[in-house]
């Protein structure tokens, strides 16, 4: 562990908003409190929390996507690509998947037509899917074919790390289980560092080495996955760790 | 066009097309033939009725009205074409900037949007164009502003709730630009309310184009259209020639009915 | 009280804003000395003029002095018939308010219970057919239905005789007989739409939650739909009937045109054709105040009864 790559350096993140009561009275929320942790290369890190509890949010300002906040977040390697949790607004209903698959490519200017064709089905014949898949839209798409293609997408662009925001709680158990196997295979394949985020203790433990468990904003605990799971020491992820069972 | 037939596969939407294909087939033919000269006055037929000869009868001038009808068509189908294309690309533009960006130019357009659309847009134009003067190019131009609000309001909404959708921030994280989201990313899913719109101000530019040259502020007294055919008809009504009028008025409606049942149909789903 | 307020500052500054940019638009429209006096007038008599007409101040003192006056009642006189607008505005709005409050009365007598109806047998043979002539209808331009009117009534029945309008001094009955016709033109392709969106706005009520209760309480459809449905389903139809006010004064304009009525909207075409600025001024002001008093009577209605919408 010690002689590993840092990935992500997340330190001291907070933020809050404020909301006026019916009462007229404003009310701070802190949506996530003094949010430290880091991520290693090769790395599968587990974020667990209940809804509320601000993943979400954590993942978003990891991503950029959250205009304000405390603290510092430092990338040590390129942009992280995202695989969302909702597979029917991750895919543009109006475009193919061709289309989606290539519009990355095109924009990384790297490769020609020819190139580009070449790398998409490829990638689908890695994620499971095929050329046949090409010219359909995403409404002609199940569930988890929809988050194969999101992972495709995600991978054709080579990052070294993936935030995955709850990518298979919209799934079914078994497809679920396929999709776990996919991400854990291209981490293998590639050397991926992930950021996990799932409400589920069950499918962390399917795919990551290490947890952080948050609640209501704050970090309550961390550790290696079987130690967390065999020795929970907050009540919260000793809660988390018997719901999964 | 096999896709949108499978997805509005509705009643609304197969009429609606059929008539508007009927109505606008015919009215360009009818710029490159028709029965009779529009213009060409015949002393021998004048006032007459419908007969096999003159289908819609003829006028005091005894010119023949269907062909006139056919020409004045031609000419308001004409201006509603560059008033629904002057007014949804500009519309849509400025629907797609401040939905996209917001901020503080996205709310004082709003205002403005909103403002403007409270306002009938027929008595918005007819005002306008009492100050420019008639005349085709100032019809189309005020008809295509007042018909702008309208469209950024529709636009601006769709752009203000896909920005937020997953794909937007996907393209966002692939690198794609801002322009670039807007276009090819965006507009596209904005179609299933964009298409209706058009249709429906297809439907709105004929009505205020008639409605304006029948009060004698759209084309110029020396253009024909079917606005000013309505307004010369009106005193065939009286001296027991109602039919030039009826013509007239059903050309309108049934252009306009095409235009409403083809928006109404690309609504509806199924 | 304080969202009234807040609308009606709104309302004021609107009214101030557009009134200014109408002012000002029609008096660059052009120099309205020459159309008195014709191109010959010596420079003198143009000058005197133009002195009269208060010409020689600056545009902002004359829209304020104009504005003022206009709240006093005072609109200015014509530049066509030296008369005081006030006095050719008269009589002629009371017709065109007629003819709205005619249409909208019209538009609301049928439209209700076509709505209520449909909604209530949905999905039957009377409801498609309603749904189906509801929509060709509402496409038909109120001008087309006054021309039909007239030849229907006017040319071949008789009822009335198109053109000759008989004023209410004259004679009351024929007056609400001739007025009928332009009001049916107006309220006929508006009752057809208002009875699409209040049937859809019903069925949309009956999805929710408190009337299924209300259903599966036992209440049969009827009560239930009258208890709870019918109220909740006029609010989104108020904003629409406020719009279908200030649209049907627009459309007022073409079917006067059409049926030889002496309205305001004659009177705004006469006046536009003649270039009597004071006249137009003063209808185009009428017309806005008109449309956004309507607009804010639905807002603060719609408010009164769904206070949700409170923001």
């Amino acid at each position: 562990m010690e002689e590993k790559k840092k990935i992500l350096e997340v330190r001291n993140v907070s933020t809050s908003y404020t909301r006026k009561s019916p009462l007229g009275k404003t009310k701070i929320q802190h949506v996530l409190h003094d949010v430290s942790f880091d991520l290693y290369e090769g790395e599968a890190l587990g974020l667990v929390g209940e809804s509320g509890s601000g993943k979400t949010t954590l993942a978003r300002a990891i991503l950029g996507f959250l205009p304000k906040y405390e603290g510092t977040i430092t990338h040590y390697s390129e942009h992280p690509q995202v695989v969302f949790q909702d597979p029917y607004t991750a895919l543009n209903p109006a475009r193919s998947v061709a289309w989606i698959l290539e519009e990355p490519l095109k924009i990384l200017k790297k490769y020609d037509a020819a190139e580009r064709r070449k790398r998409i089905i490829s990638m689908l014949e890695r994620v499971g899917l095929d050329e046949s898949y090409l010219e359909r839209k995403p409404s002609q798409l199940s569930g988890g074919q929809r988050q194969r293609v999101s992972i495709a997408a995600a991978l054709l662009m080579e990052p070294r790390f993936i935030v995955a925001d709850e990518p298979v709680s919209a799934l079914d158990v078994t497809i679920q289980a396929q999709i776990l196997k996919l991400l854990a295979e291209m981490k293998a394949q590639f050397g991926l560092s992930y950021l996990f985020i799932s409400h589920d203790m069950n499918v962390v433990y399917q795919l990551c080495d290490r947890v952080i468990v948050m609640r209501k904003g704050i970090v309550v605990e961390e550790g290696e996955i079987d130690q967390i799971f065999e020795n929970p020491k907050h009540p919260y992820t000793k809660e988390l760790v018997e719901a999964s069972v | 066009m096999k896709k949108l037939f499978a997805k509005h596969n509705n009643w609304f939407f197969k009429v609606g097309l059929i008539l508007t294909a009927c109505m606008v087939g015919i009215v360009i033919i009818g710029q490159f033939w028709t029965p009779y000269d529009p213009n060409a006055m015949n002393g021998a037929v004048k006032g007459q009725g419908p007969s096999l000869q003159h289908l819609m009868g003829t006028d005091y001038f005894g010119r023949d009205i269907f062909s006139r009808i056919l020409e004045g068509a031609g000419a308001t189908l004409l201006i509603a074409f560059f008033v629904v294309l002057l007014g949804a690309g500009l519309g849509t533009l400025i629907g797609a900037l401040t939905g996209y960006f917001g901020g503080v130019i996205d709310e004082i357009l709003m205002r403005i949007c909103d403002a403007l659309t409270a306002f009938p847009s027929v008595l918005l134009a007819l005002i306008v164009l009492a100050i420019l003067g008639p005349g085709r190019l100032n019809v189309i131009g005020v008809l295509a502003l007042v018909f702008i609000p309208s469209f950024a309001r529709i636009v601006r909404a769709e752009f203000a709730r896909i920005k937020k959708l997953n794909y937007v921030s996907l393209a966002k994280l692939q690198g794609v630009g801002h322009f670039r989201i807007m276009l090819k990313h965006i507009l596209p899913n904005t179609l299933p309310v964009l298409l209706p719109a058009i249709s429906i101000g297809f439907n709105n530019a004929v009505l205020a184009e008639a409605s304006m040259s029948f009060l004698g502020v759209g084309v110029s007294a020396s253009d024909v259209s079917l606005g000013r055919m309505l307004s010369d008809s009106q005193n065939y009504i009286l001296r027991g020639m109602p039919w030039y009028a009826v013509f007239v008025g059903l050309t309108i409606a049934l252009l306009i009915l095409g235009f409403s049942l083809l928006g109404e149909g690309l609504q509806q789903e199924d | 009280m304080n969202f009234v307020l807040k609308k009606l500052t709104t309302l004021l500054i609107t009214l101030l804003i557009l009134s200014f940019l109408a002012y000002a638009a029609f008096e660059m429209v052009g120099d309205p000395v020459p159309l008195i006096l014709g191109t010959h007038a010596t420079p003198e008599a143009a000058a005197a003029l133009r002195e009269e007409l208060g010409l020689t101040r600056s545009l902002p003192v004359r829209y304020f002095d104009w504005l003022l006056s206009f709240i006093r009642g005072d609109m200015g006189t014509s530049y066509i018939y030296r008369i005081s607008v006030r006095e050719m505005i008269g009589t002629k709005l009371g017709l065109t308010v007629t003819l709205t409050l005619f249409g909208f009365a019209l538009t609301l007598l049928f439209s209700i219970p076509l709505g209520v109806y449909s909604a209530r047998r949905e999905g039957s043979w009377a409801d498609r057919v309603l749904t189906v002539s509801n929509q060709i209808i509402m496409a038909i331009p109120a001008f087309f239905v006054g021309i039909i009117l007239t030849v229907l009534f006017g040319v071949l029945l008789r009822l009335f005789t198109p053109g000759s309008f008989v004023s209410f001094s004259e004679s009351p009955g024929q007056f609400l007989l001739y007025m009928l016709f332009p009001a049916l033109s107006i309220a006929i392709p508006r009752t057809a739409m208002t009875a699409k969106m209040l049937r859809s706005s019903i069925l949309g009520e009956m999805q929710k939650d408190y009337v299924r209760t209300a259903y599966s309480r036992g209440h049969n459809r009827q009560t239930a739909l009258k208890a709870h449905a019918l109220k909740n389903s006029l609010l989104p139809i108020i904003a629409f009937l406020a719009s279908t006010v200030a649209e049907m004064l627009a459309g007022c304009i073409v079917i006067e045109q059409i049926f030889s009525l002496p309205g305001i909207g004659r009177l705004l075409m006469v006046s536009i054709s003649n270039r009597d600025i004071p006249v137009v001024e003063a209808i185009v002001m009428i017309l806005a105040v008109w449309v956004m008093v309507v607009h804010f009577i639905g807002e603060v209605v719609s408010e009164m009864l769904d206070p949700r919408l409170r923001v």
